[in-house]
């Protein structure tokens, strides 16, 4: 076995080999280039790669091409390379002087081990050489594997050709069980529950620690297949680039590591570099994966379904033994003031897991899977066009084309990628229909203090009770346990999940998980602010580096008389089931080449407006986008509006902002996840000074975007690029690929007193944020939008919204909506350098409401809310003659109109009640720029 | 019209308040807005009934299981031990709403939209394993909300595979009740004014107007010397049948004036015709499974005690061979002990996320004498309304012995409630469920 596992891997990095980086640059000599790459690694017989992992890869990535005396394109042809998700291109840059410029940039930099584990020769070949080459020469981020169809690189084709290489039933296998299905599997495994789970917190470190467990759950199963298999497997999320992997394939491979004579493990420096233990520290990985694996593990020749059974329960034991340091923490310190039952602690742990996993076949052809009798497809729901519920359209479109277009391969089973993935997903949901959980007890009820239930999800019985005074509770935390004082509050009950939440950074993270960070480390790098000192923009107001002086501080503390409102922000992409499902693929023309273009033009043109197929390397892609937007901009992005990330994972962003930054910095976190040109300007300012006084300057720029749809860090930004980096660099040389603009956010913002219970102030976003992505019929903004919540501390509640930008075409723009227009500008105008009165809003409004219960016999007649118009202007010009109103400029006073028009499709109530709330929303976001009424 | 099942519509004065289990103190916002629990409403009958001053009250001694926890004839401390309810459902108009079924996932219909699927895939496999199939959505995928309640044509649309009624049978909850936010103020007890510290938040229950609670209820008791339960208690509670009496109904003192009602039929919907092997069991009231431990080990939790854990065999017997006839107990007891159970095995199920079930007790004693203190009761999880389980009977005669055992009008027309399937607090209204046949999801 351990022979076959050997061959495992030297037949995944031979796959991985079998195409050199530079292979677009001249199609003509790839081959030798790629043989001259592979030489030093002396393949042998039995080390083969199997063509058919190639083809599958092929097949599944890109289309049934005609021979290539028929179509094909020179990389010279290519002006630019498509965004996977449409609506962009990245500029191709200056060509290379001859093949053999870019084949110098691939054996420069690929990483090549001298030791003889085949294993961590191949992970890091994976793992650094697309980075080693994009630092080195830029134009290698996006070399395409098939210049006809420029939507994926080069670097993609190489992994998921490696990852079915890994998958493919080897000839001992086959020889050993004549009569096994031994066909790849697809795994999609998910675990749960996520936003319960989350929500219920007290502190901004509890909702940080509770997303960060299920991220890094997760990284543990994904850790395992990454060692067992490899990390090309896992399709969804990209493992590249991803700390947490990084960090679990730290001790086993990378620690053992040198090249060049320096230890790869110096590089990752997760402690000695704050900002990248920041980055391990961020939970960013979704709580679902798909893994291509083979039907027997290579490692132990389990079948799948073992495999898949084992996951679980290293995931249960994983959880198990965090709980653990948790449990023997708080026995090691007995005191008056804890009391801990760990039986019925234990008992908890046990239940506090969903994992549910599905397995499905790749099909050997595609007639089984597609047109064939009994074909797999049949099984889907109808298609519906309307809820964007497509599946078959790709394929469809891609055998009809077929008819017409000779290929020059026969088409592959793969080619259905999609298909195969839509069926998985639909087969996992209906396996996790049901969800089994055992009883909690057995018989009657039994009643008692021992029974009381957990603060935050008053579920779980309490499993450690907190007693005494409060003064003498924050002494026994920060001196007795090591931790921040105000890491247990009297009289609080804790239930497993919530005590596991609330230390296992502490007795796990610190206490040797991360080697070498030390608890204070890991306070430093994900300090958790109070509301209070958020809400007075000092997002460093309790100094971590200061021993004496523990996160965390009560927000009751702090006595000054600053702005006492705080916002939370969350952040969550758009439709993103419906990108991973392939519903809102581009069109093909949108991918293809020019060349390629004008072909389909002229033998299909209908093949152009087909929705593009969903492939491996598009899947990798659009992780890999939300990881760059989550990893590079997301932690910038709010601390340069004096923020705090609570977490980023993927496409779904929480912070804590001051009140009066949280819309701007909503602005530039759309920028940032479509790749704005404009997200230079939009987020500005890096952290300066030192302790509690550190702070965002407000005006340094930290990305560069000169393209839609991808981003670059500034060297101000504080990344790590060239000889800094040590080992792997952050996208300063080179672009990133973010979701683009195509894609587009929703955010939901509540803004409260600092007193407000957090996990009401979160929920609120979320309800926020729900209302935000709700259909305008039912009274939301239907997504693309931003939703206000301020709840004041009166009981008053003030919602408000409006979508981000215009609309072309059904597609987002990069131009902002009216609304968004006139609060930013009233906001800023509110302000002490604006020309507005504080009091203009209130005084607007008043002359406004009047207006509200106007009669239906005056709103139905004609000329109505035509005249509205010029009334809305008449009032504004009313109030802007009194003491009270201001001044404004002529254009800010069109924007009124804009607004206004903008508006129309509402009925009128509605219409003028969201013009009021603007107002309203506006005045009270702008209150602290105004001492006065702070 | 002679009935002992009463309908009670309870229309609240103002807010009302059903607390879940998290603390309402300091920052710890109390959260009471949540539809209530069978067992919340059915404890404010009981009250109400102890409240009433019934006088002529049969009083038992305390058991369980069947078995006397007090030898002493002298401890009867223990009344209304036959009072029985189902619900709330809320009530629109004269019309009372049921919960959605979970397999019934499409907006505006109740057309069943999920079915367990036919035969595996060759090939691929599930964290369900072998023996229970998954069950696939045959409908688009679609994240928009659903309107989570159903009047009862369209339940019964839903249980009949007939065709949907329009859109005015689906009701949000907005419709229904809304949440309402309140700051109060701590009381100091003794001078019944503001207690100059404490200020708390919370959310309440706000019914819509016009809208009701509906409660089945009966309780028909022997009296203090009879031998014959002819005694309609709840009759006698809530005497002004077609007026209104006031009961408190959930926390903070909060009442609700009932009015009561009879009906020949209860207007619940009744189990389709089975017709073939196949019985779908949906539960239109959540139920409580508990862990077993013993003689019959038994996990509980989603899967009801009544399934052997290892088999997914039904193990209930027939409920037509189990009426007693003239018989003693005793030989009634052990005829049908000896019954082979209904021949029908657990194929598929889809289980929502299970809901906490707890609530405060004051103490007391456990009528052996121990004490029991009062405090927080502990957590049971049960298996939420809506919840639908697949079975696959030996024969359609099996088939339709199983839904007579499963459904809660068991083998009379709707005019009776004759089995709660849960295994606790079934009394309370835990384990009402409604048959009705099902299609596989097949190619």
């Amino acid at each position: 076995m351990i022979q076959n596992h050997t061959f495992h891997w030297r037949r995944k990095l031979h796959a991985f080999l079998h195409d050199s980086p530079d292979k677009a640059s001249g199609i003509a000599g790839h081959e030798s280039r790629a043989a001259m790459l592979k030489a030093l690694d002396q393949f042998g017989t039995d080390e083969f790669f199997d063509k058919q992992a190639d083809w599958s890869a092929s097949a599944a990535d890109r289309l049934p091409f005609p021979h290539h005396s028929k179509l094909s394109v020179k990389l010279t042809d290519l002006p630019s390379f498509n965004h996977p998700l449409g609506g962009a291109t990245l500029p191709k840059g200056k060509d290379f002087a001859s093949e053999d410029e870019a084949f110098s940039v691939s054996q420069k930099t690929r990483p090549f081990l001298f030791s003889g584990d085949a294993r961590a020769s191949f992970i890091c070949a994976w793992r650094f050489w697309r980075n080693w080459a994009s630092d080195s020469d830029p134009r290698f981020t996006s070399l395409p594997a098939d210049t006809r169809i420029p939507d994926h690189s080069i670097w993609h084709h190489m992994g998921v050709t490696s990852a079915f290489q890994g998958a493919l039933p080897t000839p001992e296998q086959k020889q050993a069980r004549p009569n096994e299905d031994l066909r790849p599997r697809l795994l999609l495994f998910s675990i749960g529950p996520v936003q319960d789970f989350i929500a219920a917190a007290r502190s901004t470190r509890d909702l940080w620690s509770g997303s960060y467990l299920l991220s890094y759950l997760v990284s543990t199963a994904l850790a395992t297949i990454a060692k067992d298999v490899g990390p090309d497997q896992v399709m969804f999320p990209n493992l590249l680039d991803q700390p947490l992997i990084d960090h679990h394939l730290y001790e086993e491979i990378y620690s053992t590591v040198k090249f060049d004579g320096n230890p790869v493990s110096q590089g990752f420096g997760f402690t000695s570099d704050p900002q990248k233990l920041q980055k391990l520290l961020t939970p960013s990985l979704p709580n679902r994966f798909l893994a291509l694996l083979p039907a027997r593990l290579p490692h132990d020749d389990s079948t799948v379904e073992d495999y898949a059974a084992s996951l679980v329960e290293d995931l249960k034991d994983q959880l198990s033994d965090i709980a653990s340091s948790v449990a023997r923490f708080v026995e090691d310190h007995p005191s008056k003031f804890l009391s801990f039952r760990r039986d019925t602690f234990n008992e908890q742990v046990e239940k506090l897991l969903e994992v549910h996993w599905q397995t499905l076949p790749i099909p050997n052809s595609l007639d089984e899977l597609i047109g064939g009798e009994g074909a797999l497809e049949k099984l889907l729901p109808p298609e519906n066009e309307e809820s964007g519920y497509t599946p078959r359209k790709a394929i469809q479109a891609i055998l009809d084309m077929v008819k017409k277009c000779q290929p020059q391969y026969p088409v592959n089973s793969t080619t259905g990628w999609g298909l195969l993935n839509a069926l998985i997903a639909w087969l996992h949901d209906g396996a996790k229909a049901q969800r089994p959980f055992d009883a909690w007890r057995q018989g009657r009820w039994h009643s008692g203090k021992d029974f009381n239930k957990d603060t935050l999800n008053g579920k779980e019985e309490a499993v450690l009770r907190v007693e005494g005074q409060t003064d003498a509770l924050k002494k026994f935390c920060s001196s007795s346990l090591q931790m921040s004082k105000s890491t247990f509050k009297p009289g609080e009950l804790l239930g497993a999940s919530t005590l596991i939440k609330r230390l296992w950074h502490h007795t796990w993270l610190a206490n040797g998980e991360v080697p070498g960070a030390t608890a204070k480390q890991i306070r430093k790098a994900m300090p958790m602010p109070n509301t209070r000192s958020i809400a007075a923009g000092e997002p460093f107001a309790q100094d971590p580096s200061d021993d004496s002086c523990f996160d965390e501080v009560d927000a009751d503390e702090i006595k000054d008389t600053k702005e006492k409102y705080f916002a939370i922000l969350a952040l969550d992409g758009d439709q993103m089931g419906k990108w991973i499902s392939g519903s809102k693929s581009p069109m093909v023309r949108h991918c293809l080449a020019p060349k390629a273009v004008e072909f389909y033009q002229t033998e299909h043109p209908d093949f152009l407006n087909a929705p593009r197929a969903v492939t491996p390397s598009w899947h990798l892609q659009f992780s890999e986008a939300l990881g760059n937007f989550s990893l590079h901009a997301a932690q910038r992005i709010v601390e340069a509006f004096n923020g705090r990330l609570i977490y980023a994972g993927g496409d779904d962003v929480l912070a804590m902002l001051p009140a009066t930054e949280v819309l701007a910095c909503a602005r530039a976190l759309r920028a940032a996840f479509r790749g704005e040109k404009a997200l230079s300007d939009l987020a500005l300012g890096k952290l300066t000074g030192t302790g509690t006084k550190r702070c965002s300057d407000r005006r340094t720029r930290l990305f560069n975007s000169p393209h839609e749809g991808y981003l670059q860090l500034l060297p101000d930004s504080g990344a790590a690029f060239g000889d800094q980096a040590k080992l792997l660099s952050d996208p300063v040389k080179f672009p990133a690929i973010v979701p683009g603009p195509a894609a587009d956010v929703s955010v939901g913002i509540a803004i409260a007193h600092f007193k407000a219970p957090l996990q009401d102030v979160v929920k609120a976003a979320q309800n926020a944020e729900k209302r935000a992505k709700r259909g305008i019929e039912d009274g939301g903004f239907g997504r693309g939008a931003v939703a206000v919540s301020l709840y004041k501390r009166s009981g008053e509640i003030l919602e408000w919204g409006c979508s981000w930008g215009l609309k072309q075409h059904d597609l987002p723009t990069s131009q902002d909506s009216a609304g968004y227009t006139l609060l930013h500008t009233l906001i800023a105008q509110l302000g002490p350098k604006g020309g507005l009165n504080s009091r203009f809003p209130h005084k607007f409004e008043a002359l406004l409401t009047p207006y509200l219960p106007t009669s239906q016999t005056i709103k139905n007649h004609a000329s109505f809310e035509q005249s509205f118009d010029s009334i809305l202007l008449l009032e504004l010009e009313h109030c802007l003659s009194r003491n009270e109103g201001g001044k404004l400029p002529p254009e800010v006073r069109e924007q009124f109109i804009h607004y206004w028009q903008e508006l129309s499709g509402l009925d009128f109530k509605t219409r003028l009640t969201r013009f009021i709330n603007l107002l309203r929303t506006a005045a009270w976001m702008s209150r602290s720029s105004n001492p006065a009424q702070a | 019209m002679i009935t002992t099942h009463h309908l009670l519509s309870l229309s609240p004065t103002d807010v009302l308040f059903f607390r879940d289990g998290r603390p309402m103190e300091g920052s710890s916002s109390g959260h009471g807005a949540a539809w209530p629990l069978p067992n919340v409403l059915s404890s404010a009958i009981h009250h109400a009934l102890r409240r009433a001053d019934l006088g002529d009250v049969h009083q038992h001694r305390p058991a369980r299981n069947g078995k006397l926890l007090c030898q002493d004839t002298s401890t009867r401390d223990r009344e209304f031990g036959s009072l029985k309810m189902a619900g709330p459902f809320p009530i629109v108009a004269g019309k009372w709403l049921f919960p959605r079924p979970a397999d019934a996932g499409e907006g505006k219909t109740s057309i069943t939209t999920h079915r367990p699927l036919d035969a595996g895939i060759r090939g691929a496999s599930s964290s369900l394993g072998a023996k229970l199939r998954p069950v696939v959505n045959t409908r688009p995928p679609s994240k928009e909300p659903v309107e989570p309640w159903l009047s009862v044509a369209a339940y019964e649309a839903y249980l009949n595979d007939s065709p949907s009624p329009d859109s005015e049978h689906f009701f949000k909850d907005g419709q229904i009740f809304a949440a309402e936010h309140n700051i109060g103020i701590g009381i100091d007890p003794e001078t019944e004014s503001q207690d100059g510290e404490r200020f708390y938040s919370a959310s309440y229950l706000r019914l819509r107007p016009g809208i009701q609670l509906g409660l089945v209820g009966q309780c028909m008791d022997k009296g203090r010397q009879g031998n014959v339960a002819n005694l309609d208690l709840l009759k006698q509670t809530f005497p002004n049948s077609g007026q209104e009496t006031r009961i408190l109904a959930g926390g903070q003192q909060r009442t609700c004036t009932v009015k009561r009602d009879n009906r020949e039929t209860l207007p619940l919907p009744l189990g389709a015709a089975i017709y073939d092997t196949r019985v779908r069991w949906t539960l239109l009231t959540p139920a409580i499974f508990p862990r077993l431990e013993g003689t019959h080990n038994h996990p509980g939790g989603w899967l009801p005690s009544w399934i052997d854990p290892s088999t997914l065999q039904v193990q209930l017997k027939d409920p037509q061979a189990s009426v007693r006839g003239n018989e003693s107990r005793e030989s009634w007891r052990k005829r049908v002990a000896d019954l082979p159970p209904i021949d029908a095995t657990l194929v598929a199920s889809v289980i929502p996320r299970a809901i906490p079930v707890t609530g405060w007790a004051l103490s007391d004693s456990d009528g052996a004498g121990n004490p029991m203190p009062g405090g927080a009761r502990a957590t049971h999880l049960a298996v939420p309304a809506g919840a639908v389980y697949y079975f696959e009977a030996a024969s359609q005669q099996e088939a339709v012995k199983l839904a007579s055992a499963l459904n809660w009008h068991g083998l009379s027309n709707g005019s009776e409630i004759q089995n709660r399937r849960s295994s606790l607090m079934g009394e309370k209204g835990f384990g009402l469920g409604v048959c009705s046949n099902w299609k596989s999801h097949t190619i």
